[in-house]
């Protein structure tokens, strides 16, 4: 019986499956109106707003045009946080100097309140990464929830003030189109290697 | 914990004038009810500290969201018409039961409930609203209420009820909302007619073992695990969180609608 209500429910559960949709043109072009539409699965269609470790606006689409490493942190993080960039590190170091003047790593914070500029800036320091490749990034909490949605990271406070995330690792081609993505921190780093080589050679 | 112990509380809460005109009685908004002041007994405890999680009070609409109000918003609101939505925010399925992008036809009735939207769509119509999508802890609070109840999870009739609804398809076409009973607050169709959107849906999943990103989906519901959980034997409480962490915030299906909720104007009392 309960068997029989499970199998039930997860028949209702089922999303529906991503078929191809006729797709109305027409509707389509009111969105294609500026210069280069961007892809419809392109995260640079997110029009959220963020302040940089520098402390100036920025918005997703202004990383267009080049491959991007996008990821969330939170600056207080005391376990997942480091290892995240130590694995960015490990990813960085495995591209040639050619390759890695052309990729930025973008990481938003989850936790805007204390993660300020000057939070994150000295996050950079402390890491000693290079703060021209390496952009941090805050928002406000509909910002956060629509970075982590698109990106598919589910996270949330604790008690105490922490923060319990997922550690996603996304590659963006250089139109914001999702390529890869590396959830938790034993996926393998080859194919992600591969792709970040691919997107970043001369054509 | 019953109702009376939630009026007396409000009704000292303004005795006192502890929150000035924010514990008087606010006049609700549309549509909506009063939910709360309360305490979540959460069927999934991520955390020893999380056994009781107090909610707020809030409101929240009497009934989901229906087709005919969800037309007069892509009305307002061009860019959540179908086929001009992107992809990044609404699959394939998004309001594809609608005859046409402003006219939803005959398999979706305006008073029915409007299903086949995102998380994004959901989200954009409650912000047009003034409002916001209910968090996953105010609509399990909300949802854990019989006619009668505050908590009546541990009320077998209520369960049986609850698990009826579950093992019933879907219909193609669904009927009106506010058909169910009103449970203790006022709202109508928590259960018994489609599954609901919440704002933070399946983050209660992420505990401290699944936040190195080892998948916090719904392998740990399956068969016995469930059962180490806190509240044994409610199940649909578990199918609602499995559920919620299978989805994604540009999924749509065909039996997944939502509601709106908003702060009280003056604070939580």
């Amino acid at each position: 019986m309960r068997k029989h209500i499970l199998a039930v429910l997860l028949a209702l559960a089922t999303p529906s499956a991503a078929e191809p949709p006729p797709r109305a043109r027409a509707a389509k072009a009111e969105s294609a109106g500026t210069a280069r539409a961007l892809p419809e699965l392109s995260l640079y269609q997110l029009k959220t707003d963020f302040t940089d470790q520098d402390g100036q606006a920025v918005r997703l689409e202004d990383f267009r045009g080049q491959p991007v490493l996008l990821s969330m942190f939170y600056g207080t993080c005391p376990l997942a946080c480091p290892l995240l960039f130590a694995r960015l590190k490990r990813i960085a170091a495995g591209m040639t100097p050619e390759a890695r003047a052309r990729v930025r790593i973008v990481l938003v914070s989850l936790d805007p309140a204390r993660d300020t500029p000057e939070a994150m800036t000295r996050l950079v320091r402390t890491h000693g990464v290079d703060p021209e490749r390496w952009r941090l990034l805050r928002t406000d909490e509909a910002g956060v929830r629509d970075v982590a949605a698109v990106l598919g990271i589910r996270y949330r406070t604790v008690p105490g003030g922490g923060m319990n995330h997922e550690s996603v690792i996304t590659l963006l081609d250089a139109e914001g189109v999702i390529d890869t993505r590396l959830a938790g921190p034993d996926a393998p780093l080859e194919g992600l290697q591969e792709r970040l080589t691919a997107l970043t050679s001369p054509r | 914990m019953s109702r009376g112990h939630f009026k007396t509380g409000a009704l000292v809460a303004g005795l006192l004038g502890l929150t000035g005109t924010a514990a008087r009685a606010e006049p609700p908004p549309r549509g909506m009810v009063k939910v709360g002041p309360g305490t979540l007994r959460p069927v999934y405890v991520p955390s020893p500290e999380e056994q009781r999680v107090p909610v707020a009070a809030f409101w929240m609409d009497r009934v989901p969201v229906t087709n005919a109000e969800f037309l007069a918003f892509v009305r307002q609101a061009p860019t959540w018409r179908r086929g001009a939505v992107p992809r990044l925010f609404a699959d394939a399925g998004y309001l594809r039961h609608w005859a046409g992008p402003l006219r939803p036809g005959p398999d979706a009735a305006p008073d029915a409930p409007v299903v086949g939207v995102s998380w994004f769509a959901a989200r954009a119509y409650c912000e047009a609203r003034g409002a916001r999508l209910p968090t996953e802890a105010e609509w399990e609070f909300a949802a854990s209420a019989s006619r009668t109840e505050v908590d009546a999870r541990d009320t077998e009739a209520f369960r049986e009820q609850l698990l009826r609804w579950y093992s019933r398809p879907t219909p193609r076409v669904l009927p009106p909302v506010g058909r169910t009973e009103a449970n203790v607050w006022g709202v109508k169709d928590l259960h018994g007619l489609i599954w609901e959107w919440v704002l933070d849906f399946g983050n209660t999943l992420v505990s401290e073992d699944s936040r190195e990103g080892s998948p916090a989906g719904t392998s740990r519901f399956c068969g016995a695990g469930a059962l180490s959980s806190g509240e044994k034997g409610d199940y649909a409480s578990f199918m609602r969180l499995a559920f919620r962490g299978s989805l994604q915030a540009a999924y749509t299906t065909g039996n997944l609608g939502f509601r709106c909720a908003r702060d009280l104007a003056g604070g939580a009392p």
